[in-house]
């Protein structure tokens, strides 16, 4: 069958191809014939009509019918025209040639008296009508019918000759093809036959044969090399199938074992997942999964212990719902955070309950982009905010009632002197002017009148010199503290120069601090030290210091009578002395202003002692300046900058 | 488009209308006799004339029959390039240089007088009267069957110099000179 079906394609192709340029150029040829003959037919017949029109003007001139009807008669050389007519310029039939049937008036429409000249095809005839113009001036009008039969003989004859060379054409084309496609086909049917059997018998060890040097030939060799192809891999399948259904079933057992082993993982995974669950129900914090739409996704119960709602309503709503107005800015812009990924950590807002008020949340949380999740911890921190405040509170009363108190113990400093000097000052008129009047008891107590007064002026220089340290800001920069020590030294020995002072100063490092706020410092501990010496010996002091990781630490050591170091604490005290001996002066104000000082500063002091055997005085200052700062701003509000003493 | 059509015949009868009304009224014996004068001068060939500007004179000798009738046919046109002038005269001592002589009916009598005057000249002789080709003039108007006709005597015309085209002759009705006069 199939061979049929391909020389017939072949045939029917090459009919197709010839049969349609034939059509083609037939069409062309008649097309151009028609063109080319209604054009020529035209111009013949424009060139009779001016002919005649030349030839009929005299007789239009001077009137002459007959003359006019033997020029138009003069067209009988034409065999195509079948008639002809003059009109005179008012359209009246002037003279005639042959007939027209279709023509009912002799005279001239005026519809072509208006037209004037032109050319027109009616039915099968083809008409010119000219002007007959004479010296400028139309005379009349030449109407000239030329009948289409000869298009008409003409296209039949076309028409037949094309038709015969088509029918001649075709029965070429079929010999041609038909011998032509036996070569082609030939070599394809063998091909095609050796295919067949190949496919019914699986026979690959068939070959084709296939002469010649054409693509055909080319199609058997390449066929057969193809054969020959699947003849080897046949043979490698089978073995390749082979060694598969091998590993296959390797393949199989290992799935099994693998699927086991999945199995148990799994099961452990969801124990797990279990332990994780009851840790996430029994939780005290309250745990939170949401997602980046604003809402919870998975709550514990702890919320609706806190909160009051059901879990269900706090999942329904944008979590932004339940925040204090306040924080919404805040939350709005930490929930942002989270969603580029990053870690919350310790940010606190709070929430409305369900009866109306409001609790604390301090939230742990970390964001998951790529699973568009949040997961927050967050604990009800709203007693510990409480107690944070009512501290607070208390923390303000405390420095507001310091603040008093210090004002107070100013102006009561401040205004004890007046009086004290009125009465130092009528005790010395007193002393001056009656001191004849009085025996030698009364004048003794005078001078002790007087005495007293002058001590209690020294306690109340030192009472505002105490509460001057504390109200004083400190402005910080580099004093060099063994010079100044020096300088203190140099004054003691100038006041006192029956004293025999040794002074040893170690190198120290350069102090950030308050220069005349650490001057007291200084001067109170050196003060200190000559105070407490033993009477009658020389008083030795040594002034050190060494830097001490992010401190400085100072200190002034003596070889004095020392201290009980049960008192240690008490020493800095206001109004603290150990030792009620009358012959050492002192108000038991200046270890207080030291530590005052001291700790405005950010530093620390203490004392080590024996008795018998010297004190030594340490104090430590920060090194960088900022801490300085930071510390005066954290006493201050801590509400205590006068510390413990 | 009815409307364009409507305007274009309105327009058409307008147009159309005096020019039929005019024509159909037949014309008259002189009205078809000038523009036959008219039309003689374009199919006939005078000797070269050199001056273009001369105006081509049309004379009318004797009584005249055309009243305003020949000077309108002419009036504006031009033969052989020169312009049309109509002149009459009484007498034909009185007749100038002249490219064509009309003679009217009235000069019966001076027929001999007139073309013997002319004889050689180049001068077309057109008459109305019988045997007025015969007698040595060029063209003579005749009526046949109520329609205007004419005669042409081609010696006459040869001996002026004059020569009529070929278009014409076969139109007109040949005469030759009368025997009389052929002496």
């Amino acid at each position: 069958v199939s061979t049929h079906s391909i020389s017939r394609k072949l045939t029917r192709m090459s009919m197709i191809v010839s049969a349609s340029v034939l059509v083609c150029c037939c069409a062309g040829f008649i097309g151009y014939e028609l063109f080319t003959f209604k054009r020529v037919a035209v111009q013949q017949l424009s060139t009779d009509a001016d002919i005649v029109a030349f030839n009929v003007t005299p007789a239009m001139l001077f009137n002459d019918p007959a003359a006019a009807a033997d020029t138009l008669a003069g067209l009988r050389a034409s065999p195509t025209i079948a008639a002809a007519a003059v009109y005179t310029s008012d359209g009246r039939l002037f003279a005639k040639y042959g007939s027209d049937p279709r023509r009912q008036s002799p005279n001239l429409p005026d519809r072509l008296l208006m037209t004037g000249s032109s050319d027109r095809i009616e039915g099968n005839a083809l008409i010119v009508l000219r002007r007959i113009v004479s010296d400028g001036k139309p005379i009349g009008m030449i109407y000239i019918r030329s009948n289409f039969s000869e298009i008409s003989r003409r296209l039949r004859t076309y028409a037949l000759i094309v038709l015969g060379v088509l029918a001649a054409s075709l029965a070429l084309a079929l010999i041609v093809s038909s011998a032509l496609q036996k070569k082609i086909a030939a070599p394809l049917l063998a091909l095609s036959d050796t295919a067949r059997t190949i496919a019914s018998k699986h026979d690959y060890s068939v070959r084709a044969l296939t002469p010649g040097s054409d693509e055909i030939a080319t199609l058997g060799v390449a066929f057969n090399e193809m054969l020959q192809q699947i003849e080897e891999q046949t043979a490698t399948l089978q073995r390749a199938e082979a060694a598969v259904r091998e590993v296959n079933t390797d393949l199989e057992r290992r799935v099994l074992e693998r699927t086991e082993k999945l199995t148990i993982a799994n099961a452990e995974l969801a124990k797990a997942e279990e332990g994780l669950r009851r840790f996430f129900t029994v939780s005290l914090e309250m745990l939170a999964i949401a997602g980046f739409d604003g809402c919870f996704k998975r709550l514990n119960p702890a919320w609706e212990k806190v909160l009051g709602y059901p879990l269900q309503e706090l999942c329904d709503r944008p979590f932004l719902d339940f925040v204090h107005p306040d924080d919404r800015e805040a939350t709005t812009a930490e929930a942002a955070r989270l969603a580029e990924g990053n870690v919350t950590v310790r940010f606190e807002n709070r929430y409305r309950c369900a009866d109306g008020s409001y609790r604390w949340l301090l939230w742990n949380a970390v964001g998951l982009p790529e699973e568009g999740k949040i997961f927050a911890a967050a604990s009800d921190i709203t007693e510990r905010k409480q107690l944070e405040s009512s501290l607070q509170d208390r923390a303000t009363a405390l420095e507001h009632a310091n603040r008093e108190l210090e004002s107070f113990s100013y102006s009561v400093s401040h205004d004890l002197r007046s009086p004290l000097r009125a009465v130092d000052g009528y005790a010395r008129i007193f002393e001056e002017d009656y001191a004849s009047s009085v025996d030698d008891e009364g004048r003794r107590l005078l001078s002790v009148i007087r005495g007293e007064a002058r001590r209690m002026g020294i306690l109340i220089d030192d009472l505002l010199a105490f509460s001057q340290v504390g109200r004083r800001s400190l402005s910080a920069k580099e004093v060099d503290l063994g010079r100044m020590a020096s300088d203190i030294i140099a004054d003691k020995r100038r006041h006192d120069p029956d004293r025999q002072i040794n002074f040893v100063a170690r190198d120290a490092p350069m102090a950030h601090a308050d220069s005349n706020a650490i001057r007291h410092v200084v001067f109170n501990l050196i003060a200190n030290a000559v105070k407490y010496s033993k009477p009658e010996a020389a008083v030795d002091i040594e002034f050190g210091g060494r830097a001490d990781g992010d401190h400085n630490l100072y200190w002034v050591a003596d070889h004095g009578i020392g201290f009980d170091m049960r008192y240690a604490e008490k020493i800095f005290g206001v109004f603290q002395r150990l030792h009620t001996n009358d012959r050492i002066e002192g108000s038991g104000v200046g270890l207080a202003i030291v530590q005052r000082v001291v700790e405005r500063h950010g530093g620390r002091v203490w004392a080590e002692s024996e008795i018998g055997k010297g004190s030594t005085f340490f104090f430590t200052l920060p090194v960088a300046q900022n801490e300085i700062e930071n510390t005066e701003i954290a006493n201050e509000r801590s509400g205590n900058p006068a510390g413990r003493g | 488009m009815t409307n364009y059509l409507a305007l274009f015949m309105t327009v058409s009868f307008i147009v159309v209308a005096p020019l039929r009304s005019d024509e159909t009224r037949p014309p008259t014996e002189y009205e078809v006799k000038a523009a036959f004068i008219y039309n003689f001068a374009r199919y006939i060939q005078w000797p070269k004339e050199s001056d273009i500007n001369k105006p081509f004179v049309i004379g009318v000798i004797g009584k005249d029959p055309f009243g305003v009738v020949l000077d309108d046919s002419v009036r504006g046109q031009k033969v052989q390039g020169r312009p049309v002038a109509i002149k009459r005269f009484t007498k034909i001592d009185d007749v100038p240089d002249c490219d064509i002589l009309f003679v009217s009916a009235s000069e019966n009598g001076h027929l001999y007088q007139i073309l013997g005057a002319l004889r050689q000249a180049p001068v077309l002789t057109i008459g109305e009267v019988d045997k007025f080709a015969e007698l040595g003039g060029m063209i003579n108007l005749t009526t046949e069957d109520k329609r205007i006709r004419f005669e042409v005597n081609v010696q006459a015309m040869e001996r002026a110099g004059l020569k009529a085209g070929s278009q014409l002759l076969r139109l007109a009705r040949i005469v030759t000179d009368a025997r009389s006069d052929r002496q």
